[in-house]
């Protein structure tokens, strides 16, 4: 019974993401399949907990759950009949050749083995107390996170005004199996990981132009310690990695949206921009550095107008979500202090230990293998040997965050400011990982003529 | 050296390279990954899955959830439930906040405990409006008396409890 109740609520959830994305892609004739499932799965988990936030100021218990499915069948719905009456029609790109073929089954049976690792681990501290915390005391309460709990000083560990993207699809789940269960709520994330991987894999074969590049991306992907095993990793449910995926989607579309002169990557990176903020509380900085290459691309291509209005939904999501934590009087238990000009002064003596904690990081490679080196390497070809519009943004989308999260740390209010940089830093590291790949995609090809490449 | 020219040499050394990187990338990867893979098995499907492995690994209590649950339960209702943990020690830390998410709705306030300091922060608790003090891997004074034990390193004394006191 359990299993059809978590069923009915993963279909509800995609319902509302395909609708979504196929109101987006309504103009585009040929649909990619796994695309389209990977963005309805991203945009699902985003359009269900914004609106279990949302109804939930109106609503609670079974009143709740079946508004928000009214909404997100009614969505599903929507976009289907937009993509009929566009005559759009689906389809799945095949292997082509042995190698894609092995490529592909290995990134299946990765995505396979992530779920079963997952279900073997628990949640780890930030996946319980941060993020699952959230849910159950909001299933406990018809829905709804009690107010109580924003401004509690005694549970201000589990940092309340940690926004409710996670949170709430695990809550979704819960709603629909009728109970706060750990086991299935984690099921979440893997599916978070088989997004990520598939959404590489197109995303690196379209700016490469070449499919096998997407697959040797993909399939490389589970191979960092980090993200498979570490601290913040797939298996331990922290939003660290789904944060990655919004980022890697909004930053690749973005980069798409170059030579396409459609809109719908546009919107893509548009709608991931919106959600990142609502992942993880760091997703602002990525949202920033987003908003800056969105900025420098809609310049270039004379569309500023089409950029403004893309920024509207984030704003919109971070000045309703700060005004309500305002409302609740949420207990802070802020790790940083305020970047002031006399905070920098005082603590402009840290810049070296970081650098040295930043360095000893990043050539760990029970984190992460010789990751980072390829990644640098990967870099060079970027800013000096590629040098174009693409490969620049692609480089300040993987510096900029490192920069700023690094930074960062000059405000902790830790007694140990390192021990700060050592505890979290490696999960920040993970937010570009995904987008890391992309670029070490980008320059692995030889150059070939465009009359070699292939459609995706 | 232009990205369009690299023909020739240029690419034999780019493959070269590349290829070398990610051979070494993969070598060094491989081990540590397939042990996350292989290590743990899948546990009971249950609903306290990871808080009961986590109170079973620390503190030596099977479905502790539950037990912890029953216990706070039991407490005076209306008044808050106070957590003492070591302070720089993250067991501890780590219990005194699964203690307090289990607790929900009582209000909770967890205090980290220095050496020094242990018997003026118990002694400062107002027991009127406090229903229970848990002690996570630390000993509550002798004067306190005697608490119900909760596995191995969380022991509960109710409160009135000699009213608390030095």
């Amino acid at each position: 019974m359990i299993l059809l109740q978590l069923i009915a609520a993963y279909l509800i959830l995609f319902s509302a993401g395909l609708g979504a994305t196929l109101l987006i892609l309504r103009g585009v004739g040929r649909l990619n399949l796994l695309e389209c499932g990977c963005l309805a799965w991203l945009f699902g988990t985003g359009i269900v907990s914004l609106l279990l936030w949302i109804c939930g100021t109106f609503a609670s218990g079974l009143a709740l759950q079946a508004v928000v499915t009214i909404v997100c069948l009614a969505l599903g719905v929507m976009g289907w009949r937009a993509s009929q009456r566009a005559g759009a029609k689906f389809a799945l790109p095949r292997p082509h050749g042995a190698i894609e073929w092995f490529l592909a089954i290995l990134i299946v049976i990765e995505v396979a083995t992530m779920f079963f690792v997952s279900c073997k681990h628990t949640l780890g501290w930030d996946g319980l107390l941060n993020w699952e915390i959230k849910a159950r005391y909001a299933f406990l309460n018809g829905g709804v996170i009690p107010a109580a709990y924003y401004s509690d000083a005694g549970r201000a560990f589990s940092h309340p005004k940690y926004p409710l993207g996670i949170p709430f699809t695990e809550l979704w789940l819960y709603l629909w199996i009728g109970e706060p269960h750990q086991f299935w709520g984690k099921t979440i994330f893997p599916a978070f990981y088989a997004a990520g991987a598939a959404l590489l894999a197109l995303l690196a074969a379209r700016l490469s132009g070449r499919r096998w590049i997407g697959l040797l991306l993909a399939a490389l992907l589970p191979f960092i310690p980090f993200l498979t095993q570490g601290p913040g990793g797939v298996i331990v449910a922290y939003a660290d990695f789904p944060l990655s995926v919004f980022y890697l989607t909004a930053l690749g579309y973005l980069l798409y949206s170059l030579d396409k002169n459609e809109l719908h990557p546009f919107l893509i990176y548009s709608s991931c921009l919106a959600l990142l903020p609502w992942v993880k509380h760091e997703g602002v900085i990525l949202w920033f550095v987003l908003v800056l290459l969105g900025l420098v691309v809609s310049w270039s291509q004379k569309k500023l107008r089409v950029f403004f209005l893309a920024l509207g939904p984030s704003l919109l999501l971070l000045g309703s979500w700060r005004l309500y934590l305002k409302l609740m009087h949420v207990a802070s238990a802020s790790d940083f202090a305020l970047p002031t000009l006399r905070t920098l002064h005082d603590n402009v003596n840290r810049t070296l230990p970081i650098i040295r904690v930043f360095l000893a990081e990043i050539v760990e490679t029970s984190h992460w293998s010789i990751f980072w080196l390829l990644t640098g390497l990967a870099l060079v070809y970027l800013l000096f040997l590629l040098r174009n519009m693409r490969s620049l943004l692609l480089a300040s989308a993987i510096l900029l965050p490192i920069i700023i999260y690094s930074s960062t740390y000059l405000f902790s209010t830790w007694p140990s400011y390192t021990a700060h940089m050592t505890s979290s830093f490696p999960r920040l590291l993970l937010h570009v990982v995904p987008a890391a790949w992309l670029a070490i995609g980008l320059v692995l090809p030889l150059p070939k003529s465009d009359s070699l490449k292939v459609r995706f | 050296m232009s990205w369009r020219n690299f023909q020739g040499w240029q690419g034999i050394l780019h493959v070269s390279v590349w290829s070398a990187l990610l051979a070494i990338f993969l070598f060094q990867s491989a081990p540590i990954v397939g042990r996350a893979v292989s290590e743990s098995k899948i546990g009971p499907i249950e609903a306290s899955r990871s808080i009961d492995a986590y109170l079973e690994a620390l503190n030596e209590i099977s479905n502790g959830s539950q037990r912890l649950n029953d216990a706070v339960r039991r407490l005076p209702e209306g008044k808050s439930l106070v957590i003492f943990v070591r302070d720089q020690n993250s067991q501890s830390e780590f219990l005194g906040m699964l203690i307090a998410y289990l607790s929900w709705p009582r209000e909770v306030r967890i205090v980290k405990l220095q050496s020094t300091t242990e018997e003026r922060e118990i002694a400062a608790i107002n027991p009127r409006s406090v229903a229970g003090l848990m002690f996570c891997s630390v000993d509550p004074p002798p004067w306190l008396g005697k608490g119900v034990r909760l596995g191995s390193s969380i022991l509960l004394v109710a409160v009135p409890a000699h009213e608390v006191k030095p």
